[in-house]
């Protein structure tokens, strides 16, 4: 059943990688553990992921759990297995969790299997009208490895999609949704991109603080300070301000990490004031 | 603990008006997806989607039901979680909760409403030992356990607080939303440590504070505020007034910043409590 597009190029992929299954685990094999385990995932529905959970025993749970234990767990070769048995199961049933599990696993070198990868994933992304959560974790983890801040124009509907109307539906959704944008308005202040950074920023503050867990918050404050100091002029003193303010906050929580990664932002930031001068 | 997304499932089938026995069809006898419905017994995933396909909808649907849908479980911790943060005055009864778990629901809502002092006061000798015996028994796990230490940690033995927390120890620090923070193993082993603090076990409870901070992660910017108020009662503790209210004046400044009034809400209460029953100061009035 191996009819597309997608199918063909895994045909090469299986080719040119060649003996290195011969004598182990056949891929088709290994797609058949990729099915299971895609079997017993709940995906996006995080009340029944919770219910199932003692019978999952510990973080069994979800794609994106399984994902994140197979990079941590297992060695290089292992992934390659996985993925590439997430290929065989996404050619053969078109379930998008075999792409995803494949790209995030093992990202491909090859130009063409890669184009088809984004391709695919955008459109899935744009195909569901209402991300409920899961496509929202789909395209943070996918930004800027397969998808493109450009692919973003193509879902800014679903990614600044009001939310629902129950308000323990939507503490469950935005946060997820938040820290999609936090990562577009990063990818954005990287790349200098200060009209979609601000775009990203208004979408942002257009939640209410309530939805918003404590580190999006923080997140959303960095952005306000990365822009004013980009946009330079009279805003950079506020914007100055702002972040010596977040960094004596990254003090006070004791978390080194925190304040490193926002002087990255910070001299990124800079960086685009003296550019646009 | 049965699974009670079922509701969920029920309310699309009665939207689409579509039968029982025509949404079990061939796949399952309809006396199974009638437990299902009612909350009665699980459904395997693959189940599940085969009964969602038969009425035409999809896993995503189930997740964007009506609100009053999803897991009790769920729905207990958001309405914990709301209290805390002043977004509702009283702890609602919660539909749906299995006939075994109704009183120890109950009881956590009691509990949850009163400062950690007085609750050992509103329990009795009898609701001790179930207490003990629900949080010690292997199949309970997971949120339900973590809720229920969380509130029920003050009125624990010493015995049973010492053994929950090699268990808890080795447990995963997920979250699987920012409402089930309390329901997590984390919030749980900081009701443990909190109640250490309380008892004046100084050098437990710091070395458990400890245990805590190893668990952190860069971004657990939460957590972070959340040990920080332990850090309050331990000055408290060590007769240190100077560091408890340049520590409360931190987590507070720390909130304002960042716009949350409900997460203000959340911490400065706390703090007012810890602040009341350790420090004997009242910064509530």
């Amino acid at each position: 059943m191996l009819s597309d597009g997608n199918g063909l190029l895994l045909q090469h992929w299986w080719r040119t990688s060649g003996g290195r299954y011969a004598g182990t685990l056949s891929p088709q094999t290994d797609a058949m553990t990729v099915l299971h385990q895609l079997e017993e995932i709940p995906l996006t529905l995080q009340s029944y992921t919770i219910h199932q959970a003692p019978s999952l025993r510990g973080d069994s749970g979800d794609l994106l759990r399984l994902i994140a234990r197979a990079r941590l767990g297992v060695g290089v070769a292992e992934r390659e297995r996985l993925a590439l048995g997430g290929r065989f199961v996404y050619a053969a049933t078109g379930d998008i969790r075999g792409l995803i599990l494949a790209t995030l696993l093992h990202p491909v070198t090859d130009s063409t299997l890669q184009a088809s990868d984004r391709t695919a994933l955008v459109t899935y992304l744009q195909a569901q009208p209402r991300w409920t959560g899961f496509e929202f974790v789909v395209l943070r983890l996918v930004l800027g490895r397969i998808v493109t801040l450009e692919d973003v124009y193509l879902l800014w509907p679903q990614l600044t999609q009001a939310p629902s109307v129950s308000p323990r539906q939507a503490r469950m959704r935005v946060p997820l949704q938040a820290a999609a944008l936090l990562s577009v308005l990063r990818h954005a202040i990287a790349s200098g991109d200060l009209p979609r950074a601000q775009q990203t920023q208004d979408a942002l503050d257009s939640i209410p603080a309530a939805l918003l867990d404590v580190q999006h918050l923080f997140w959303r404050r960095v952005g306000t300070a990365a822009l004013l100091v980009a946009r330079g002029g009279d805003d950079t003193h506020p914007g100055e301000a702002l972040f010596v303010n977040l960094m004596d906050t990254s003090e006070f929580l004791q978390s080194p990490g925190l304040a490193t990664a926002l002087n990255v932002v910070w001299q990124a930031s800079r960086q685009i004031a003296l550019r646009h001068k | 603990m049965t699974n009670t997304i079922g509701r969920a499932y029920a309310d699309l089938r009665q939207q689409k008006a579509i039968s029982l026995a025509d949404a079990a069809g061939p796949i399952l006898p309809a006396t199974t997806l009638a437990a299902f419905e009612a909350g009665e017994s699980p459904l395997g995933y693959g189940e599940l989607r085969s009964v969602l396909g038969r009425i035409g909808a999809r896993v995503a649907d189930l997740a964007t039901a009506d609100a009053d849908s999803g897991s009790w479980l769920d729905r207990w911790g958001y309405a914990l979680d709301a209290y805390q943060r002043g977004e509702l005055t009283t702890i609602p009864e919660i539909a749906g909760v299995p006939s075994q778990w109704h009183e120890v629901v109950v009881l956590v809502g009691r509990l949850a409403v009163v400062p950690p002092r007085e609750r050992p006061a509103l329990v009795t000798r009898w609701q001790k030992e179930r207490l003990a015996r629900i949080v010690m028994a292997p199949a309970i796990q997971g949120v339900f356990l973590h809720l229920i230490v969380f509130y029920t940690a003050h009125v624990l033995p010493n015995t049973i607080r010492r053994r929950l927390i090699q268990r808890l120890r080795d447990e995963s620090r997920l979250v699987a939303n920012a409402y089930l923070r309390i329901g997590s193993a984390a919030g749980a082993l900081w009701a443990l440590t909190e109640v250490e603090l309380y008892l004046g076990n100084v050098q437990k409870g710091e070395e458990l504070l400890n245990d805590l901070r190893r668990r952190l992660l860069t971004g657990d910017l939460y957590d972070r505020l959340a040990v920080r108020v332990l850090e309050v009662a331990l000055a408290y503790q060590r007769q240190d007034t100077v560091t408890a209210e340049h520590l409360r004046y931190g987590v507070l400044a720390v909130l304002r910043l960042l716009g949350s009034s409900e997460e203000t809400t959340r911490f400065r209460r706390h703090l007012d409590v810890i602040d009341r029953d350790l420090g004997g100061v009242d910064y509530a009035q």
